[in-house]
């Protein structure tokens, strides 16, 4: 067959160009490879949910109590969650989307520290970016669908965040979510669905196909060992046949886990929010990757506001896109400062770069204090020390961070005098 | 050598399909922007919708109500009731309760808590109405004790932390929030709570132009 398939499309050529591609074996050389596997369960589960999924603010009997009128939407969750793995199947959704941001999280660090986004990697550094910018904004439409009162929440929060850019908020708002935000407005839910699954995830795959081109094209990092097995070789294993079974366990390895999750911890339970209506909720929170710009907004204070142009600039504004998208482009920017003109090969030693190191931890520890900000109106906490900690702990993080690599610097010096020594000494 | 003089044309091959290109993608371009330009429908005010307005009765938003006025009974210090606007529009009795803005907070206070910037003259018996909707990204508020600021009821969002002080025209005492709630002047009637206009100060979600159009229809109405 392999002979009948090659004499018309040529797959002898694809397995030499791409199925035979050497891949690196290292640990964290899987991160992206976790997050590809959540983006195809999240395929898979997502069109199965679709398929009994209702995108509607129609008033409906509730599936549970047929004199309740409640939205089409959160109907239909409530029918998915009793059909024979209904739940499950949103459970499994639900974990994978977590998981996916986690991995592409850990995935970017591990290219930030090792230096991979270097020459000529600097694309796919943007590309990763835009993945997980546009991951993150596909689980929050994610979250809107079910339209409990969490749901819709959220979604107001969202929209009020698009309508307070100044000039063209307003209409951009209403363009997005089909006209102002209301319980029955009869356009917002199908929106967002069409933007849930269509949009969204037409891009992150587009976005996932060149990511993986460019990678093929360019080649991994490879890690240090490479360098002492076989100097500027490529040291690895082919995709077909070797790293397809450690990818397959990787993947089943995954897969279980979050089966497991799934089975033991439920998610997002509507039925304890309730269909969407104009009361609040208690203690409301975003999901954890979100809890930085949570934490933003209520720092912002009430009178960081003024105009200009005729546009109104506000808290919200501020809050919501001004200080997330200088964060995003301060992360954009990072293969910029690089200014090495050789192309890079191995993946390098963070110790061996003590401040870029240092420049990325005290980075992740700024969004640790804006996130745990994000829990400031709980316990009624004053603004102002969270003010003061997003200058100190980042400054305290980066210089504590150097001072510990060169205290290993020294230590591993003087551990390479003394094994001269004894070498010196045996002879 | 040149057996013929090569003359210039007067349009190259390069700058005619550029030009052609162009005017192709403009052209496109522009029928795009028409489609993107009908993404947003036009604006529907249903009555439900509309600007609550004086000579509004406020009636229990708790739907176990099913629309009835307020009790004065009900409206005590520390206790405060959630209420819609009901009122006629075009003939007909509406309860205003499409949007979340017009879910309006009745609270009261003892004599001579309420102080300026509140505007008194819209307060009768000590009882002072706001809309419920948060200012900052449009959430409902909850009326609970906000020790921290020494206020022992204020308007506190569950979403970003905004506090509003209701006995001061619900002034932002913390947290993001632009500008204070919008107050409802009312006036105690016949035991019940009507409205004496509309919001004093721009709610949320609706701009400055649709606010004065909408309130100049209410004037004629
Ligand atoms: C690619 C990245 C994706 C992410 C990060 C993501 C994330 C999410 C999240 C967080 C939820 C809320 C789950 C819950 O409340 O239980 C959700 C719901 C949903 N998603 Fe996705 N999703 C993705 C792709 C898709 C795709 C491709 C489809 C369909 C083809 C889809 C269909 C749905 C449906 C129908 C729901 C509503 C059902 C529910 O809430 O349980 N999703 N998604
Ligand atoms: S919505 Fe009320 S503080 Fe943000």
């Amino acid at each position: 067959m392999n002979q009948w398939l090659d004499d018309r499309l040529n797959i002898s050529r694809l397995n030499d160009k791409f199925l035979r591609k050497a891949f690196p074996v290292h640990h964290t050389y899987f991160l992206g490879e976790i997050t590809l596997f959540s983006l195809i369960v999240l395929l898979l589960t997502g069109v199965f949910l679709a398929l009994s999924y209702e995108p509607s603010t129609r008033l409906v009997p509730s599936f549970l109590d047929k004199t309740q009128m409640v939205p089409a939407a959160y109907s239909s969750i409530l029918r998915i969650n009793f059909m024979p793995f209904g739940d499950m199947l949103r459970r499994i959704h639900h974990w994978s989307a977590n998981l996916m941001v986690a991995a592409s999280i850990l995935h970017m660090m591990r290219i930030y520290f090792t230096g991979s986004f270097k020459k000529p990697r600097e694309i796919n550094w943007w590309i990763g970016m835009l993945l997980l910018v546009f991951t993150i904004i596909t689980a929050v439409t994610g979250y809107s669908l079910p339209y409990d009162n969490f749901a819709k929440t959220t979604l107001g929060v969202v929209v009020g965040i698009v309508a307070s850019v100044p000039w063209v908020g307003d209409w951009l708002a209403q363009a997005a979510f089909g006209g102002k935000f209301a319980l029955d407005n009869a356009f917002m839910i199908p929106r967002v669905y069409g933007y849930h699954i269509m949009l969204l995830p037409a891009i992150l795959l587009g976005l996932t196909g060149a990511h993986l081109l460019i990678m093929i094209k360019q080649k991994h990092t490879q890690p240090q060992y490479a360098k002492r097995i076989a100097y500027k070789k490529i040291v690895g294993v082919p995709l077909s046949t070797q790293q397809t079974p450690i990818a397959l366990m990787l993947a089943f390895l995954m897969a279980g886990i979050v089966i497991l999750f799934a089975t033991f911890i439920p998610v997002h339970p509507v039925e304890v929010f309730g269909p969407a209506s104009d009361n609040p909720v208690a203690n409301i929170k975003p999901d954890w990757y979100l809890l930085w710009i949570f934490g933003i907004l209520e720092m912002i204070p009430a009178s960081a506001k003024f105009t200009l142009f005729g546009g109104e600039i506000g808290p919200e504004f501020i809050g919501g896109i001004v200080i997330a998208t200088l964060t995003l482009l301060v992360m954009l920017a990072v293969p910029i400062f690089d200014q090495s003109k050789e192309n890079l090969y191995y993946s390098e030693n963070p110790t061996d770069h003590p401040k870029r190191l240092a420049g990325g931890i005290a980075f992740f520890g700024l969004l640790l204090v804006w996130s745990v900000a994000g829990y400031k109106n709980d316990f009624q906490w004053p603004v102002m020390p969270f003010y003061v900690l997003s200058v100190v702990v980042p400054l305290v993080l980066y210089f504590v961070t150097i001072a510990i690599v060169r205290g290993i610097k020294s230590f591993r010096a003087a551990d390479e005098r003394d094994m001269a020594q004894g070498a010196a000494a045996d002879d | 050598m040149t057996r013929y003089m090569r003359q210039d044309p007067e349009l190259t091959r390069r700058k005619f399909i550029n030009v052609a290109m162009g005017t192709t993608v403009g052209v496109g371009a522009l029928s795009l922007l028409s489609i993107v330009g009908g993404v947003k429908p036009a604006d529907t005010l249903t009555p439900e919708k509309r600007l609550p307005a004086k000579g509004d009765v406020l009636v229990y938003a708790d739907a176990a109500k099913n629309g009835a006025p307020v009790a004065l009974a009900d409206i005590k210090e520390g206790q405060v009731v959630y209420a819609f606007p009901k009122g006629k529009v075009g003939g007909a009795d509406v309860v205003k309760n499409g949007l979340a803005r017009n879910q309006l907070i009745i609270a009261k206070f003892a004599e001579g808590q309420i102080k300026a910037p509140t505007d008194l003259a819209g307060t009768d018996q000590g009882i002072v109405v706001y809309s419920r909707q948060c200012m900052h990204l449009g959430c409902a508020v909850e009326v609970k004790a906000y020790p921290s600021k020494n206020l022992q009821e204020a308007a506190v969002c569950p979403c970003h932390g905004g506090v509003y002080d209701m006995t001061q025209g619900a002034r932002v005492a913390d947290g993001p929030p632009p500008a204070p709630l919008a107050q409802i002047p009312i006036k105690v009637i016949g035991g019940q709570v009507v409205a004496q206009g509309t919001f004093l100060s721009l709610p949320y979600d609706i701009t400055e132009a649709e606010f004065a159009s909408q309130k100049k229809e209410l004037e004629k109405a």
